[in-house]
């Protein structure tokens, strides 16, 4: 019987990538990898509540922005250009639209803030739906208009959670979950190294589980500004190899 | 598909001067027929005797408001109420188990647009945040799921009855059907019982009269008892979570379904927003 070389803990990112399907063949790699050398791929107790809280996180950002934001914008600007709220959208409508995200950016800017606005993205997806929908001659209202959105919003969900589903709750893909009992030490050390919040408790469980299993542990991330940039220094204080999925095996091996 | 039991009749008919025995099996009902009225004040009164219920509004006549509701829409539906009542008669011809569940199964489908419309206007007008309508939607996909798995099964059985040599083996084939198919019903039952609950939970408590209880102005989260609102929420995530891990038990592929195209730009501004630290989504918006 051939001995396992060892097994991957997986980061949140791994996990999201491949429930959002974005073929990353990185990963794709990875899970040949894995099948091929019979390594087994872990998620944390960790790594599966934040896996499913940026999911949730997501889903309300998306649909507050258009129901907290973007309706009431449009909604706001026709009052101030006296035309009917039900009346269908035109192009005025995202020209008050174009004024919103400007605003936001200029905001955004001024407050020097160095994270990406996540306003930008949605901004680009919501005025190609709504010039699409313009170019096709359909009427559309800004009720009918949100709730398209809200619908792609939650048809897309609807499919996410079955990928999240088979992948991690009923663990019928190529990832297995592992809980391992955290030492707040360890947690401490990883913290000490610059990587914090649930960063340093998904390491922690790898290193926890590399301790109590002697089983050679590799945590894999595609995280390099928090995780990989640090990897030499994690190795040397706490002896867990930190590596990208291309290279993970070869830690390994 | 459960309450039925096999009967064989064999009738003596005079064709062309000749004698024929004619055998025709049906399905009779095993126990007192249930009538729709019955089945939907059942889980009314079990959905009502399970939470609590705003000092204006009496339990029975939730029960009866919400019940007349259904039955009128029940009535109203010729097309279903004819399906069920086909099912029903005891006289079978062809396939009548999966004529019935097909039906079932290609109306569900195509109203299921309608449903994900319904669930976002209803985030539009409240103030819950949309992953509470997601897991409607999630409850809607299971149960499309589940008329597959089950129009699957219900094929394969009844398809082996009909080619049964005798009528004991015919009623083993029908009794095997049950067994197979008798722990997702149920599931999905309980399943249904949850939802419903949750919704009507939330309606009742957003509703100022039983005028309004058809479709309340806004929902408003503040209007419920937080800890009665979480019991019934987790209630139903569990019994969500063990019916989809029961469907997967019956069908490998049931979770595993082709990206839709249309969902690209979508797809593409959560996997934008979902890489971003969760600070970010905190940025006034």
């Amino acid at each position: 019987v051939k001995s396992s070389i060892g097994c991957f803990f997986l980061d949140t990112c791994i996990l999201i990538s491949e429930i959002l399907n974005e073929n990353n063949p990185r990963i794709q790699k990875l899970k040949k990898d894995a099948a091929f050398h019979d390594v087994r791929c872990y998620v944390s107790d960790s790594v599966e509540k934040e896996t499913e809280k940026k999911v949730k996180e997501t889903t309300d950002f998306l649909g507050n922005a258009i129901k907290d934001t973007l309706c009431i914008h449009l909604v706001e600007s026709r009052k101030g250009r006296k035309i009917p709220i039900p009346d269908p959208m035109t192009n005025d409508d995202i020209k008050a639209l174009e004024e919103l995200f400007y605003g936001f950016q200029t905001a955004v800017r001024k407050s020097g803030i160095a994270l990406p606005n996540p306003l930008s993205s949605i901004e680009e997806w919501v005025i190609s739906y709504l010039s699409e929908k313009l170019d096709e001659g359909r009427k559309i209202g800004i009720d009918e208009f949100a709730v398209d959105l809200v619908k792609s919003i939650l048809k897309l969900t609807g499919s996410i959670q079955d990928s999240y589903d088979y992948l991690i709750s009923f663990e019928k893909g190529f990832v297995k979950k592992r809980s391992v009992i955290l030492n707040p030490k360890t947690v401490y050390d990883v913290d000490m190294l610059g990587v914090h919040n649930l960063d340093s408790e998904h390491i922690a469980s790898a290193v926890e589980n590399q301790r109590n299993s002697s089983e050679k542990t590799a945590f894999v991330t595609l995280d390099f500004s928090t995780i990989l940039s640090k990897c030499d220094n994690i190795r040397t204080t706490l002896g867990i190899e930190c590596c990208d999925p291309l290279y993970a095996l070869h830690h390994l091996l | 598909l459960l309450d039925i039991r096999p009967i064989e009749v064999v009738e003596t008919v005079k064709r062309y001067g000749l004698k024929f025995l004619r055998i025709t099996r049906k399905f009779e009902s095993m126990e007192t027929p249930k009538s729709y009225s019955d089945m939907v004040t059942f889980q009314n009164e079990t959905i009502f005797n399970s939470i609590k219920i705003p000092s204006w509004f009496d339990a029975d006549k939730l029960i009866n408001e919400f019940s007349q509701r259904s039955i009128k829409n029940y009535e109203d539906d010729t097309e279903f109420k004819k399906a069920v009542e086909d099912l029903k008669k005891a006289e079978r011809i062809g396939r009548p188990l999966l004529s019935f569940v097909q039906f079932v199964k290609h109306r569900f489908d195509s109203e299921l647009d309608s449903y994900l419309e319904t669930e976002a206007a209803r985030f539009l007008r409240s103030n819950f945040p949309l992953s509470f309508y997601h897991k409607f939607v999630v409850f809607d996909n299971t149960f499309q799921e589940f008329l597959r798995v089950l129009e699957d099964r219900v094929r394969k059985y009844e398809f082996l009855a009909r080619c049964s040599r005798s009528f004991d083996m015919y009623g083993k084939r029908i009794n095997e059907m049950k067994a197979a198919i008798s722990p997702l019903i149920d599931q999905i039952d309980a399943c249904n019982l949850h939802c419903s609950r949750l919704k009507r939970y939330v309606i009742v408590w957003n509703a100022k009269d039983y005028a309004e209880l058809k479709s309340p102005k806004f929902l408003d989260m503040t209007n419920l008892e937080h800890a009665e609102f979480e019991r019934i929420l987790n209630a139903y995530d569990n019994t969500l979570a063990e019916t989809r891990r029961l469907l997967l038990r019956f069908d490998e592929d049931v979770l595993c379904k082709e990206s839709d195209s249309a969902e690209y730009a979508t797809r593409k501004v959560f996997s934008d927003l979902i890489a971003l630290p969760s600070s970010s989504l905190k940025l006034k918006s």
